[in-house]
């Protein structure tokens, strides 16, 4: 299977398997996503729409339906992935691509609260000095969109996000292997996008219970999702959660692994139920 | 007098024929248009279904891809 990588949305996208045609149709919806979506790009209209907060602003079809997936998404996390934590990310110092950022001396600004959103088709309504952000959903809708595109069996990964058509062996951080039947995987976690501020460390999980940098027991997170977008919500809810999350997840049936920073493996029952079933159908 | 009787016969044959039409023919409506739409307790479960699991198994081959952390 060849593999098929370019950079977008910060991140190395690694496409295996797909014909050229699809390489390219995969390369243009990630860099058409990134132009809508990204808080580093100027013009982008994500950017748009938080300069016009405070009053109604018509927004794209995509921009709209995107909003909507991410405030289920809140709503089914009991707000812990939300999508109105911009500020928030500013506020620790996520005001570039990540690439870019370097320590800063500055202590990390005040958090906003996260606020209500008002969506009515294409009009959307955010109140003054919120800020949202997307990447919650964005890149993991763009995975699950990017793989639909492959004629044949392989896989889309960004960064920690891997859908995949057929069955693929995956490699997860921490150097274990698990076969990956059906639906997507998603690692989230707190030791790759880092960065100090003010001698502290910062990273791009907020918790908007305090609008600061979640804090967890958990490292990374690895949640099995019906698709990429259920399985980045799972991994990132599972994290933010902290001690609850592997009961969480489990109530809700999502097979999920939790490594601990000294690289502890705690798998929730799900997990463990998932690998003994797939066992005993062999 | 016969062609008023023929009238009014005429006008109630017409009307009975038009009501009996409204409520057999499948063309007409019998009650007020209103959109399609799915009921509320369908939705409700679709959206509910968000977070909907994937399998894992044991690995039986060498890795094919990798995933890093986000």
């Amino acid at each position: 299977m060849s593999d098929h990588r370019f950079e977008a949305m910060g991140c190395e996208i690694v496409v295996g398997g797909g014909t050229p045609v699809e390489h390219l149709a995969i390369e243009r919806l990630f860099h058409e996503r990134d132009l809508v979506f990204s808080r580093f790009i100027p013009k982008s209209e994500l950017n748009g729409v938080n300069a016009s907060a405070g009053r109604l602003v018509f927004v794209s079809q995509l921009f709209a339906d995107t909003l909507r997936v991410a405030l289920r998404a809140a709503d089914e996390t009991e707000g812990l992935v939300e999508p109105t934590i911009g500020a928030a990310l500013e506020a620790a110092g996520y005001t570039r691509d990540f690439s870019l950022l370097a320590p800063d001396p500055q202590p990390p600004g005040r958090p906003p609260a996260a606020s209500p959103v008002l969506v009515l088709g294409r009009l959307v309504g955010l109140r003054p000095g919120v800020t949202l952000d997307l990447n919650g959903v964005v890149k993991s809708l763009a995975v699950d969109d990017a793989v639909a595109l492959l004629s044949d069996d392989g896989f889309v990964s960004a960064g920690g996000d891997l859908a995949a058509r057929g069955e693929l062996t995956v490699e997860l951080p921490g150097g274990e292997a698990v076969s990956l039947r059906r639906g997507a995987l998603a690692t989230s976690g707190n030791t790759e996008r880092r960065w100090l501020r003010a001698g502290r460390v910062q990273h791009h999980l907020i918790d908007p219970r305090t609008g600061l940098p979640a804090t967890s027991p958990w490292a990374q997170v690895t949640a099995c999702g019906a698709n990429c977008l259920a399985a980045d919500i799972a991994a990132k809810a599972g994290f933010l959660l902290g001690e609850r999350g592997p009961d969480w997840l489990d109530e809700r049936g999502i097979p999920a692994r939790f490594l601990t920073g000294d690289g502890a493996v705690t798998p929730n029952s799900a997990w463990r139920r998932s690998m003994r079933e797939a066992l005993a159908c062999i | 007098m016969a062609k008023a009787v023929f009238g009014i016969a005429g006008a109630l044959i017409f009307g009975a024929a038009m009501v009996f039409a409204r409520h057999s023919y499948a063309g007409h409506p019998k009650r007020p248009a209103t959109a399609l739409a799915a009921p509320a307790r369908f939705v409700s479960i679709v959206r509910r279904d968000l977070l909907q699991a994937g399998i894992v198994a044991p690995a039986h081959a060498p890795p094919g891809a990798a995933t890093a952390v986000s």
